[in-house]
């Protein structure tokens, strides 16, 4: 590998909170359950990430929803956690003055200045509230919840001169929390930004370790390889009820099956990178996974007998399955209805674990030019489909791919035949960079075998979590940034919680330039 | 982001005469084409008949126009369909309901609004989320309808519809309304001042957006409805339609299969009393996307867009289907059509039984029918399923079908290349023609309008 180049600081950004985010934060910082979000659009994801910047904007849909929205839920708090918001009784401009600055800080994760201060007791102006000091609260809470303050977490950082920025101590402190938590700060990092213990990366460092270790640490990194994996598309993957009666046969169907492949993939996911070696390989090449009892009966393992908690569950010699590759979520959701997907499931792993720009199918594509002989296995009629012309080029370098995992359908199952013919389920991995022969393998365990141990699909990793955690696809000045990430990743024989952390030691991490324009 | 439309327009606003109907228009949209010769009428001029699918819609022949012979240019597939759809052309600009939107603003308190029925449903949230930019401020910037019919309601009308406020209790509720966002706006001054030009046209649109909100509860109207609308809007929801919380929105009640009849009728309700109680002139209808993956409730089993592609196996786009699958989606698909074209007709009956200022609200009203395919199982762009229905008041000639094809008129410089239909850019000019927008550049398309004498097209 070639040696990254220079690292610059990262562009200064403003960045929407992610629905996901939204929620944590405002239960945090209104202390309320559950709160009802469900009127704000879901997230604009770009190459699978919801946390790209350049994906959502406050368009009239957002601004109408944060509005409703935050005025029900600032009703909500007012009522269910008003002693604990307001600290004070006096309702008095004193008490007013306390309450907007001890609210301020935590909602717009920063001290206010004296103008923001000014600006919200206006709101405790009796020709608002009518006398009633509690109506106060609310319309600062409500205003607070739509303000951009709140609704963007500032990326911009100050200037030191020359182009470069730095972030501040609460920039940082949110950059922390929203990286490894995705909700506001807590108390302990608001303290170390107050005391500017932030500026020295011994410390950011304690703290991302600090945060990485709690449950909601573990949570947002199970965040994270479900987007990457693409996993969501398991919910989206309609199944003929004619070829799967099996995916429809528990008591909550097809989707109660759905919950259990993606409480699996959590559970493994987690247990891999917290408690168990914490390497990349075993996620390809686990020979466990973690089922509940509805997915054991379907896997026909079995049942744990913890209900619908996913258990660690010994696979055996000689199974199919064994990493990600064969969990349910990844092999049902990049599937079809009624077949598998040869072209899906390679796409996704040339794409997303290899890393390799594939372009789109051009448009105006005509997708009847030919099909494979009747009674043809899945495999013969994507190579009748794709073999030839202008789709070669592209499609050689997912289908092969995708053909190593034949021996699973489109519901996820082991199989051996496939309408009426012998599944094939030998592969190959072509132009790979640094190869000059297509590597072959013959089936998905073989597969899971290569791409536990290579290089590429490790920085792969690196790359993926570089984009998810600062939010933007690199351009080709952060490129040396991303690139150092999985090189060290690579290098060191990095534990994958360590390159997490690293994230967050970098210099961009903290350095902002004047950027230009970001691009999807 | 391209430059705004509204440069190349001239501000005229003179057809909104004092006293008078002021035109409004719909954007009805139904997903994935048609078979175009079970939709187009084989006859030209007052007396045409409706084959199949567009069958539901022969009671109102005289209040139709159909269109046939009217292609998308340059010629696409369903994404770029979608994203041509109100723009005109494959450009990054503004599309034509928030350009409309953007003219009116300040005249109704929503400059335009965009309804959905399943509009947004995905689940999950991946790549797989449509984005079909049916309306957009510009490509990076997607507007999203609205899916869920109580809270689009409640948007529009204000929750308090159900229990009327006393005058006093308006006027504090409207003062502490403005003090918020006059809030939001300072806090929105302030952070300007430091930003990057990369991150501009974030803070524009949530600067714009804000400034709707605000234009919405102080502009004529705002905050109360006349006595009229809060009786129909009273009588809102017959059905008892209700929106359980859940946290994943593609689970919610408006987005499940066998709810997608009940949130339509509460979504066109819901549109014809905006229009009729002048809270906007310019309603977006979207039923579905281009990958509409529900089917409809009792007419078939394969999602919508599967069964547009009849030929292939369930599931599939491409491939050949056994004759009996392929009748199986083709069946869905035709059903579909129809209850499509049912929907158009409910909708054009609602209207015409509403009085505006002078006539009906059907009368003051264009409502133009369109998809973002013509021929959908083969994706195509040519025979797109344009109708124009009402708007009579506004001069549009009603009761007839025109065959545009292979008729482009000289002054779009008549057939070649490959352009041998009427760009549907052309219809687009008229309507913005009518709703006070005259256009002064070719701005709507490929070879879209320049110098377009809607007369010549009979259409007007």
């Amino acid at each position: 590998m070639t040696t990254p180049g220079v690292e610059s600081p990262s562009p200064r950004l403003l960045r929407q909170l992610t629905l996901n985010e939204y929620r944590s934060t405002v239960t945090d910082l209104l202390q309320i359950t559950n709160p009802d979000t469900t009127a704000i659009p879901p997230d604009v994801t770009i190459a699978g990430y919801t946390t790209n910047v350049t994906g959502t904007y406050v368009n009239q849909t957002y601004m109408d929803a944060y509005s409703s929205t935050g005025t029900a839920l600032a009703a909500r708090a007012v009522k269910e956690a008003y002693t604990t918001l307001v600290t004070c009784t006096t309702q008095d401009t004193a008490c007013a003055t306390t309450f907007v600055n001890a609210f301020g800080l935590r909602a717009f994760r920063r001290p206010l200045v004296a103008d923001e201060t000014a600006r919200y007791l206006k709101l405790f102006d009796t020709s608002v509230t009518g006398g009633d000091f509690k109506v106060g609260v609310g319309l600062v809470l409500q205003a607070m919840l739509v303000s951009p303050n709140f609704l963007f977490r500032s990326e911009l950082g100050t200037d030191g001169g020359q182009g470069t920025f730095s972030l501040t101590q609460y920039e940082l402190a949110s950059a922390l929390s929203y990286t490894y938590w995705g909700t506001m700060p807590d108390s302990a990092l608001f303290t170390a930004a107050s005391t500017g213990a932030l500026a020295n990366k011994t410390e950011i460092e304690t703290q991302a370790r600090r945060l990485l270790a709690d449950p909601r640490g573990r949570a947002r990194i199970a965040s994270f390889f479900y987007e990457w994996l693409e996993s969501p598309r398991a919910y989206i993957a309609a199944k003929d009820m004619g070829t799967y009666p099996d995916l429809y046969k528990g008591a909550t169907g097809l989707s109660g099956i759905v919950d259990a492949m993606r409480a699996e993939e959590d559970a493994f996911i987690t247990n891999v990178v917290f408690d168990s070696t914490k390497k990349f390989s075993e996620l390809f090449t686990a020979d466990y996974t973690f089922a509940n009892d509805t997915l054991a009966g379907f896997y026909g393992l079995t049942a744990p007998g913890t209900g619908s908690v996913p258990a660690k569950v010994s696979l055996g010699a000689g199974s199919p399955r064994g990493g990600l590759l064969t969990m349910g979520m990844f092999l049902l959701g990049h599937a079809r209805t009624n077949e598998s997907s040869p072209t899906q499931r390679g796409h996704m792993i040339r794409a997303n674990i290899l890393c390799t720009d594939i372009p789109p199918p051009p448009p105006n594509v005509n997708t009847a030019i030919s099909q494979g002989a009747p009674g043809a296995t899945a495999r013969q009629q994507i190579l009748a489909l794709t073999s030839t012309g202008i789709c070669v080029t592209c499609h050689s370098l997912q289908d092969p791919i995708g053909f190593g995992l034949e021996g699973f359908g489109g519901d996820a199952m082991p199989r051996t035949m496939d309408n009426g013919g012998v599944v094939d389920s030998s592969g190959q991995i072509n132009g790979l960079p640094g190869t000059t022969a297509p590597i072959m393998f013959n089936g998905v365990k073989e597969l899971s075998t290569f791409i536990a141990t290579n290089d590429i699909a490790r920085k792969c990793l690196a790359t993926n979590y570089y984009r998810y955690a600062r939010g933007f696809a690199p351009l080709a000045t952060d490129l040396p940034a991303s690139d150092k990430l999985g090189q060290a990743f690579v290098d060191n024989d990095q534990d994958i919680p360590e390159l997490f952390v690293q994230v967050a030691l970098q210099d961009s991490f903290t350095t902002r330039r004047s950027a230009e324009t970001l691009t999807q | 982001m391209a430059a705004p439309l509204a440069q190349l327009f001239r501000m005229h606003r003179g057809r909104a005469a004092a006293g008078g109907a002021v035109p409004k228009v719909v954007f009805f949209y139904t997903p994935c084409g048609v078979e175009p010769n079970l939709w187009h009428p084989t006859q030209t001029g007052a007396n045409y008949t409706l084959p199949k699918l567009s069958a539901p819609l022969q009671p109102f022949q005289s209040d139709c126009i159909f269109m046939d012979g009217v292609s998308m240019y340059p010629l696409t597939d369903h994404q770029g369909g979608s994203q041509q759809m109100l723009a005109g052309d494959d450009r990054d600009v503004m599309t034509l309901d928030l350009q409309l939107g953007k003219l009116l603003a300040g005249q109704t308190p929503f400059s335009s609004y965009q309804f959905g029925v399943q509009s947004r449903i995905s689940k999950g949230g991946t790549s797989s989320v449509p984005h079909p930019h049916f309306t957009r401020i510009s490509l990076k910037q997607e507007v999203f309808a609205q899916d869920d019919p109580l809270a689009a309601f409640n948007e529009i009308f204000g929750s308090s519809s159900s229990t009327p406020m006393t005058a006093p209790a308006a006027a504090l509720l409207a003062a502490q309304q403005k003090s918020v966002l006059d809030t939001a706006t300072g806090d929105l001054n302030s952070l300007m001042n430091q930003l990057p030009g990369s991150e501009k046209a974030k803070i524009q649109a949530y600067s714009d957006s804000l400034r709707a909100l605000e234009l919405r509860l102080t502009a004529p109207g705002g905050g109360m409805m006349s006595a009229d609308c809060s009786e129909s809007a009273a009588m809102f929801n017959p059905t008892g339609f209700t929106v359980p919380q859940v946290s994943d929105p593609n689970q919610a009640s408006y987005n499940q299969t066998n709810n997608r009849g009940v949130v339509a009728d509460l979504q066109m309700e819901t549109a014809r009393l905006a229009l009729a109680c002048g809270r906007t002139r310019v309603v977006t209808l979207l039923f579905e996307h281009t990958n509409a993956h529900n089917p409809i409730d009792g007419l078939g089993i394969f999602g919508v867009h599967d069964a547009s592609h009849f030929n292939a196996p369930p599931g599939q786009l491409a491939g050949q289907g056994t004759p009996e699958q392929v009748d199986a989606k083709l069946t869905a698909w035709e059903n579909y059509r129809v209850w499509y074209a049912q929907q158009l007709a409910k909708f054009i009956t609602m209207l015409k039984a509403t009085p505006d200022v002078t006539g009906t609200l059907f009368d003051n009203t264009i409502i133009m029918h369109c998809s973002e395919l013509g021929d959908g199982e083969p994706h195509k762009t040519d025979r797109i399923p344009y109708i124009f229905a009402g708007g009579s008041a506004l001069g549009f000639k009603l009761g007839q079908a025109i065959n545009f094809t292979g008729s482009v008129p000289t002054s779009m410089g008549g057939a070649h290349d490959g352009i041998k239909n009427l760009a549907h850019s052309s219809l687009l000019t008229i309507v913005a023609q009518k709703m006070g927008l005259p256009l002064t550049e070719p701005l709507f398309g490929f070879n879209g309008a320049q110098g377009l004498n809607p007369a010549m097209l009979g259409i007007v």
